[in-house]
């Protein structure tokens, strides 16, 4: 599963360069008195030996605007949502420019994951992940470093958001907590959820994308299967009304561990479920090839659930009513699709195609609606090169230096 | 069986093996050195004998086979042998008023000088065990308080050589200039500045690495993109 979490070996230490350091003075006195000799990074001669980092925008979640016929695509490693027209020539292999950008400060954009738009309401909204622990809400149109409309604080750790029509409501999943929260479309700050769905009945094990059917009131969650027992209403929401402070949660003395693998899953809710509640079905076991599922939706026409199954370059379909230990009903994998970590996906009923979004591929490919096995996708739009290579880097948070390899390891 | 929220990871280089803690199932899981793609983990420590709760920091001991754990929900230290397996209590446990321990993100052993040194983000500070500690002790040595200059400590590295303890002192998202990584030595206690100070570049020592047999100081950025620096820095190995 080393692939899975992204867990990048990241540069062999050959060819080191000598670089002199800048160095500004230091003078020991008393030990309390003592002024620090100071290393300037970047100045003078202190330059870095290497650098890693990967300079191209990274695909993690997409959607589209039906109305203008323009795809928005989450691009986490420079922190910017970027908008293309949906259409564009099959042949073309370049790297594809958005029509509009939105980055810089004061967008407020960080590790930013899915994305769900709301074309009725002229908005686009995205999680920013374990960074910045809230939802950011733009204008459709808006381009460049603008402020948000709104910002609503969240509970550390979101990854799924997903705007319900119908109802106006927004679901997101704190993956850290096992929670669905539910709140209105113009919630902000720290206004309170309207509901949501947590505790150990509910199946909810990592959390990641999520989708709503509002015709048949239904949830659809990709857990990742990594589950510890969570009360209902955990979480660090109260961050700023003064509550917890911090991500970890309250103190509390050792006891018993809670932790289990339960297997990847789709758990599938009511749209008005509420607390401690059980699923109404779940995907789960060995037939159903889930691994990593990152993200989901449903294809209305066809009445399948379609998975991006980040653990093994996968898009899963599932018949959308299924429950347990259920084989796909068909599977796009192969080297000839160019999925690599799927993170991403939208099923366009409109116009018959499937988009995924390759968190290691530089790239979104579109597929036939009805696709199956190891097909080419009809269109790729690139954000690097064809082949360019992907840091992985997704927010790695350590950095391990492995001697016998002369490896550098960063878990994200 | 890996997860996101990996804060800290281990890399045994005696026994050739990786360790990770996933905090969502509350597990340490160790890997074969080098695995990679879909490897399944050598084994797992998992259960509820090991008090795991929201783990996100290991560390390991090669010398002397032992594992080790920041519990900062409980404030505690947890220690196993390093080939256990399973559903098993913690062989020691660092815990109560007097080890001061109070929301500990990060650790590291020191096997040649037999040093637990720890990275306790309430107050601030750096708390210096002793490695065989257990219980309600005393740290034997602290760094902390506004000489310190640390106002968000985060992650640590020891050259156990130099008998240094380097720390990366962030304070989130506030002003960059007050970030920097600190160099103090081990003999140093109380509220006393850092003997060198590694400036720059906004958000710097996210995570960062010492390879002392490079004289190195790896350190991650967060800005966006993500990014690691490599620098050659021998006064940090003296």
């Amino acid at each position: 599963m080393i692939k899975n979490i992204r867990l990048m070996v990241l540069a062999a230490l050959a060819g080191t360069l000598m670089m002199g350091v800048a160095v500004r003075s230091g003078q020991q006195t008393k030990e309390e008195e003592r002024h620090p000799v100071v290393i300037e990074l970047g100045k003078g001669d202190a330059a870095a030996l290497r650098k890693i980092g990967d300079p191209y925008p990274v695909f993690t979640g997409l959607t589209m605007d039906m109305e203008s016929d323009e795809v928005i695509v989450a691009d986490e490693n420079r922190a910017s949502l970027r908008t293309f027209p949906r259409q564009f020539s099959a042949t073309y292999q370049g790297v594809m420019e958005p029509r509009r950008e939105i980055k810089g400060p004061k967008s407020q954009l960080t590790k930013i994951c899915a994305v769900t738009m709301s074309p009725e309401f002229d908005e686009v909204y995205t999680v920013n992940k374990d960074v910045g622990d809230n939802m950011v809400v733009f204008p459709i149109s808006l381009r460049g470093d603008a402020a948000p409309n709104r910002i609503l604080n969240v509970d550390h750790g979101a990854w799924g958001v997903f705007f319900d029509p119908r109802n106006h409501e927004l679901f997101i999943t704190p993956q850290h907590y096992n929670k669905i929260s539910v709140f209105s479309r113009l919630a902000q700050g720290n206004d309170k959820e309207l509901r949501y769905i947590q505790g150990p009945k509910t199946g909810l094990a990592s959390p990641h994308g999520i989708y709503i059917d509002s015709q048949q009131n239904e949830i659809y969650v990709a857990n990742h299967g990594h589950w510890r027992e969570t009360e209902p209403g955990e979480g660090t929401r109260g961050r700023a009304e003064g509550g917890l402070g911090s991500w970890e949660g309250a103190v509390r003395p050792l006891s018993p561990s809670t932790g289990k693998f339960l297997g990847a899953s789709i758990t599938v809710h009511s749209r008005i479920a509420s607390g401690n509640t059980a699923p109404l079905r779940t995907i789960q076991g060995p037939k159903t090839r889930l691994n990593w599922p990152v993200s989901l939706y449903v294809d209305t026409v066809s009445g399948q659930l379609a998975v991006a199954n980040s653990g093994d370059d996968s898009i899963l379909f599932f018949d959308r009513k299924a429950d347990g230990d259920v084989a796909p009903a068909r599977v796009i994998q192969g080297p000839a699709t160019e999925i690599n970590n799927p993170t991403g996906i939208f099923v366009d009923t409109k116009r018959n195609e499937i988009w995924v979004a390759n968190w290691l591929g530089h790239s979104a490919t579109v597929y036939p609606r009805t696709a199956d096995g190891n097909v080419a996708p009809i269109r790729v739009l690139r954000s690097a090169p064809k082949g360019t290579p992907a840091t992985g880097l997704g927010g790695a948070a350590d950095i391990v230096y492995d001697p016998k390899r002369d490896q550098i390891l960063a878990p994200n | 069986m890996l997860s996101r929220t990996i804060h800290k990871m281990a890399l045994d280089p005696v026994h050739d093996e990786l360790l990770a803690p996933n905090p969502f199932a509350d597990a340490i899981l160790f890997f074969a050195g080098g695995a990679e793609g879909n490897a399944s983990p050598v084994r797992i420590i998992q259960g509820p004998k090991t008090l795991l709760a929201f783990t996100d920091v290991v560390e390991v001991d090669p010398v002397h086979n032992e594992v080790f754990t920041t519990e900062r929900r409980a404030n505690a230290v947890l220690v196993f042998d390093r080939t256990d397996r399973g559903d098993v209590a913690p062989k020691r446990i660092i815990n109560g008023p007097r080890t001061q321990l109070e929301r500990p993100v990060y650790l590291a052993v020191d096997p040649v000088n037999d040093l637990l040194v720890v990275a306790n983000s309430g107050p601030n500070s750096i708390l210096i065990f002793n490695r065989t500690d257990s219980g309600d002790v005393a740290p034997r040595a602290i760094i902390g308080g506004s000489k310190t200059g640390i106002t968000g400590i985060r992650k640590l590295a020891l050259v156990p050589e130099a008998r240094n303890i380097l720390v990366s002192a962030r304070t989130g998202r506030g002003d960059a200039s007050y970030r920097f990584i600190g160099l103090w030595k081990y003999g140093d206690k109380g509220d006393v500045p850092p003997r060198v100070m590694v400036k720059g570049l906004g958000e710097a020592g996210w995570a960062i690495e010492a390879i002392p047999e490079k004289k190195e100081l790896w350190t991650k950025f967060q800005d966006t993109p993500d990014h690691f620096h490599a620098y050659h820095l021998p006064q940090l190995f003296e």
